[in-house]
């Protein structure tokens, strides 16, 4: 197999011009690593510690040795059956395993147990921005080993050395309808996918290689061309323009752009052949008769739904209802809605805007992923309230929580002396309260007419505020002070009063 | 111990006079205390062992050491049996006389016969030493050698025993079972290996039992299918059967010739696939990987060391799955399938049992297998196949002899009613006396 | 169908090495078995689900508890730093 027989490629790449129709026809078939403890069909671990030694972490089945059975992952499943149901699939509830027999040293049983004729799921969907994207299948199966070359790479390496630590790894394959229009609308379909698969912990987002995908692309007049195994979503982009280019190229040429699959280099920027139609492998799919049927029941496909997490659209169609719009997805794919609807802080939109911002921001500086973790709700609802009620400013509460986050201290401990605490002292509130008193002499007099509904609004606006304070203090220093402005306005207890301002003064 | 060396001295007699045995051990290891304490086995070289060779009777396996036990075996261990050696067989289960390897058994009652297969080396074990065997039938691989011998061959229902650490041929029909010299020796290690096996996701919990009717069935055609010696032993044990008040009655099978296709092809498509994994990279045949052209180049030399019966399955196997063919011969096939198992159980509604010849003839001569063209020697497996295919229980059990020669009576029973197959071999085995 | 032309096929395909003579004759058996195999064509199954176990087979699920890695690559005999070594992945060009 000669590498790259075909028209130079030049090293940057210009893409056809805006509007030019070439017919151009993308499809993805995506890998993603389900996020479980275990292989898919033994008992290895499957996240690798940093020290892991090649092929410390195999046994007689994920290496294929004679006599060996596989042993289905019940997590695996649940995972694959949740990813199905976000990505509106239709479920088999009798979906088969079987075997595709193809000779590779990385497959340690020449066989890969995976679905063929009757897959988890059938036509899914995918929004990516306004569009829809149609999906044509999901299923289970296991991924392969690692090969890694001493000498070189794939191509001139004179041996391979092999790794089965990651054989049988359990791996769900998501495959598009070649619906996909540009290489950039397939690059944002992964990073859509990927989003969702995150958010809803079916792959784990911080492990290496979770996804890898391969690219189904042709033009006008030319056959379908696969590029195999490209792992970043910015590879998958340039892998697609360069082979658009490539295929573009040969129909200039008068030459015919042929069934083959390639590999896309990123050294070179080029998609090398790697074998023609002719070479294909010969799968010879059978059911594989070591496992049963996967029957699902009824139950089990409605626990697994019962147990997800609200998906994100409804999720951030909710929120954008209480937060500006661009707060929403944050809020919803950064994990911290649940953080932010536990807060009392009453504007929403100073809440949002520090837990998206500055929150957010200390919490990635200190590797934390749990808002709680990082910051008990109640400490920034201080700290809000500390900045709404102007008691300090927001350049100095942006250096607190710097402080408070990566310390792990309280406003109380991080906010210089003589500030003074802000929840439990009275003194603000107070003041607010007499404020509110003072500006409000139509409810006030109603109150003492014996209108509760007086009361309670002037509360509310308290509250509107300042929510250091429970309601039902709040309540209660309003009649106090209403009594007090009372009292002053019919002369009695001026002596008390005075000498009770004069004690605030003096603080 | 005494007994140990005693025991050891005649598998190697019988390995000399009859070579049986594919591995030896110099010793053999501490028995631990329990029910089957002083009970020595002999174990088919296709299930594993930790610790002693497998070669499954193919030489792309030499120098193979399976570092773990299979399931069936480790329970006869942890019940106190002590395991003697590896029986010799067909290459991975594929054949009938047991010729397809690199070293052929020879039948204790006449050395110019064959001994049968695929379990060839398990039979001649037990014949010659009394010795029981762990044993396995995909197609007729007990059941042939156990007729051929003169002993008792049994196979549970598929999915009774655990097939984790067996060596594949067709995983959706292949069942570990045992040879012996008497019936209740034969059942007893059954029940000892039998079981669901969290390693195996097709094991299974048996169904409930049914109670003894009295009623048989002998399969018409195959009596007649057999040559005249068979037939005569055959029908001559079965009227006994009717002299100790079991109703017998004639049926025909429709699916007979049917169930042999059906057979060989799932068989030897699952078995292509089975097959690929020796590539020579992880354990068996190795060469130096860097001097070979590419990896295809290696695998090919490495697979070159395939006996003939061998490639043959692959191809036929692969050529029944490949895209074009799959639907008229692999989906076919499972679709008779089908059928043979609904004929078979509706009947098994009516009798206790099925009775035919285990086999059509006496163990033939190695001259004369010489002539038989490969297809020929699947028909022999006419007998055999129609309860193989369907998974049901049944036993070979030895009758009178022709020419000379043992025959066999194979008694089937519906699934999961090993007891039932176990009564009527007790009956006719009585009867032999 | 040219058996002979499907026995090379097939043979490449599943990497076994065939020479002349293995050609000629498993072409020629594999001839008269196919066309025995092809009996089935008869059998009306039309309606009838396939059996790919012969009993039925309840569904399982392992639990993700990780188990002990026996590591057992004694068995290969070509091992570097660890790796099992495999051969060459191209031809050179």
């Amino acid at each position: 197999m000669k590498a790259g027989s075909d028209p130079v490629q030049p090293a940057s790449l210009s893409s056809p011009s805006v509007g030019e129709d070439d017919g151009l026809k993308i499809g993805l078939e995506t890998h993603v690593t389900l996020n479980t403890r275990t292989g898919l069909f033994c008992g290895c671990r499957v996240k690798l510690p940093a020290d892991a030694k090649p092929n410390q972490y195999t046994c007689e089945t994920c290496l294929g040795l004679p006599g060996s059975k596989p042993r289905l992952n019940g997590k695996a499943v649940e995972l694959a059956v949740r990813a199905a149901q976000a990505l509106g699939f239709t479920l088999d509830l009798d979906s088969r395993f079987a075997r595709k027999t193809y000779y590779y040293p990385d497959l340690s049983k020449d066989y890969q147990i995976t679905q063929y004729d009757r897959p988890l799921g059938l036509k899914g969907m995918l929004h990516v921005g306004d569009k829809t994207i149609e999906l044509t299948r999901l299923h289970i199966e296991e991924d392969p080993a690692q090969i890694v070359y001493p000498h070189g790479n794939m191509a001139n390496s004179t041996y391979s050395l092999l790794d089965y630590n990651r054989s049988g790894s359990p791996l769900l394959e998501i495959v598009t309808e070649p619906c996909l229009k540009s290489p950039a609308e397939a690059k944002a379909y992964l990073e859509e996918l990927f989003r969702l698969l995150a958010y809803l912990g079916i792959i784990d987002a911080k492990a290496e290689r979770v996804m890898k995908s391969d690219a189904n692309i042709s033009i006008r007049g030319g056959e379908r061309v696969e590029i195999k195994n490209i792992t970043s979503f910015a590879a998958v982009e340039k892998a697609l323009q360069s082979e658009r280019f490539r295929q573009k190229k040969m129909l200039q040429a008068g030459k015919p752009i042929e069934r083959q699959t390639r590999l896309y280099s990123e050294e070179t920027d080029t998609t090398l052949l790697m074998r023609t139609k002719e070479q294909e492998e010969d799968y010879g799919y059978i059911v594989e008769p070591d496992l049963p049927p996967l029957t699902l029941t009824a139950e089990y496909v409605d626990a697994v739904r019962f147990q997800t997490k609200e998906l994100p659209d409804k999720a951030i169609t909710r929120v954008e209802k209480i937060v500006p719009a661009q707060y929403a997805p944050v809020l919803v794919y950064q994990g911290l809605l649940p953080y932010f609807e536990s807060s009392k802080t009453a504007d929403k939109n100073l809440l949002a805007r520090w837990t998206c911002g500055y929150l957010l921001k200390a919490m990635n500086y200190n590797g934390i992923d749990a808002p709680e973790q990082a910051l008990p709700v109640a400490e920034l609802d201080a700290l809000l309230y500390a900045i709404a009620s102007g008691k300090i400013t927001e350049r100095a509460g942006m250096e607190y929580i710097k402080r408070m986050v990566t310390e792990k201290k309280t406003l109380a401990a991080v906010m210089p002396e003589g500030t003074g605490s802000i929840q439990t002292s009275g003194t603000d509130a107070d003041v607010l309260i007499a404020k509110i008193v003072a500006e409000n002499a139509k409810a006030v007099s109603e109150y003492r007419a014996g209108k509760a509904k007086s009361l309670e609004f002037l509360v509310g606006q308290f509250l509107r505020q300042n929510l250091g304070l429970h309601p039902n203090e709040v309540r209660e220093r309003f009649i106090k002070e209403i009594e007090r402005q009372g009292a002053i306005e019919s002369g009695f207890g001026i002596a008390k009063s005075g000498a009770s301002f004069d004690k605030e003064l003096d603080r | 111990m005494t007994d140990q060396t005693d025991v050891l001295e005649k598998v190697r007699r019988a390995d000399a006079d009859y070579a049986c045995m594919a591995y030896v051990p110099d010793a053999l290891s501490e028995s631990k205390n329990g029910p089957l304490r002083g009970v020595f086995v002999g174990v088919k070289d296709n299930l594993c062992v930790d610790g002693m060779p497998a070669q499954a009777g193919s030489r792309i396996l030499e120098g193979y050491v399976p570092p773990f036990t299979a399931t069936a075996v480790s329970r006869l261990q942890l019940e106190g049996a002590t395991v003697v050696g590896k029986t010799v067989m067909d290459a991975f289960g594929f054949g009938t006389f047991n010729v397809n390897t690199y070293k052929i058994p020879k039948n204790p009652h006449d050395v110019s016969r064959a001994a049968g297969g695929s379990s060839g080396g398990s039979a001649v074990l037990t014949a010659a030493t009394g010795l029981p065997c762990v044993s396995e039938s995909t197609g007729g691989s007990i059941s042939a050698p156990a007729a051929f011998c003169g002993v008792v061959g049994v196979t549970p229902t598929y999915g009774k025993i655990s097939r984790y650490g067996l060596i594949d041929y067709a995983n959706s029909l292949d069942k570990i079972g045992s040879m012996a010299l008497t019936v209740r020796e034969a059942f007893g290690l059954i029940d000892a290996m039998a079981g669901p096996d969290a390693k195996d996701m097709t094991s299974l919990v048996p169904a409930p039992k049914k109670s003894v009717q009295k009623k048989a069935a002998v399969v018409t055609e195959l009596l007649e299918k057999a040559e005249p010696g068979v037939r005569q032993a055959c029908m001559a044990a079965v009227e006994k059967l009717q002299e100790s008040g079991v109703a017998v009655e004639h049926v025909r099978l429709e699916h007979t010739e049917n169930a042999l296709y059906a057979y060989y092809i799932i068989a030897m498509a699952e078995a292509s696939t089975n097959l690929a994994k020796y590539v020579g990279l992880r354990y068996g045949q190795q060469l130096a990987p860097e001097e070979f052209e590419t990896y295809t180049d290696y695998f090919t030399r490495v697979r070159g060391t395939f006996g003939p019966e061998e490639k043959r399955r692959i191809l036929l196997g692969s050529f029944a799955r490949t895209a074009g063919y799959r639907g008229k011969y692999y989906d076919k096939a499972a679709r008779v399938r089908t059928l043979v198992i609904r004929e078979m159980k509706s009947l098994l509604q009516r009798y206790d049992v099925l009775l035919m010849p285990s086999m059509p003839c006496v163990a033939p001569r190695f001259s004369d297998i010489e002539k038989l063209s490969p297809l020929e020697h699947y028909a022999m497996d006419v007998c055999t196949v129609p309860a193989n295919l369907a998974g049901l229980p049944h036993a070979s059990v030895p009758i009178g002899k022709s020419d000379g020669m043992p025959t066999g009576l194979q008694i089937v029973a519906d699934h999961f009613q090993e007891d039932i197959v176990k009564h009527y071999g007790q009956v006719v085995e009585a009867q032999r006396k | 169908m040219d058996i002979r032309k499907e026995v090379e096929r097939i043979a490449a395909a599943q990497r076994v090495p065939l020479n002349d003579e293995e050609k000629e004759t498993f072409s020629r058996q594999l001839g008269q078995v196919l066309a025995a195999f092809d009996k089935l064509d008869q059998v009306r199954t039309e309606g009838v689900p396939p059996a790919y176990h012969p009993v039925d087979i309840p569904p399982q699920l392992r639990k993700d508890e990780i188990e002990p890695s026996s590591a057992p690559v004694g068995n290969a005999r070509r091992v570097e730093k660890g790796y099992l070594k495999g051969p060459r992945m191209m031809k050179t060009a």
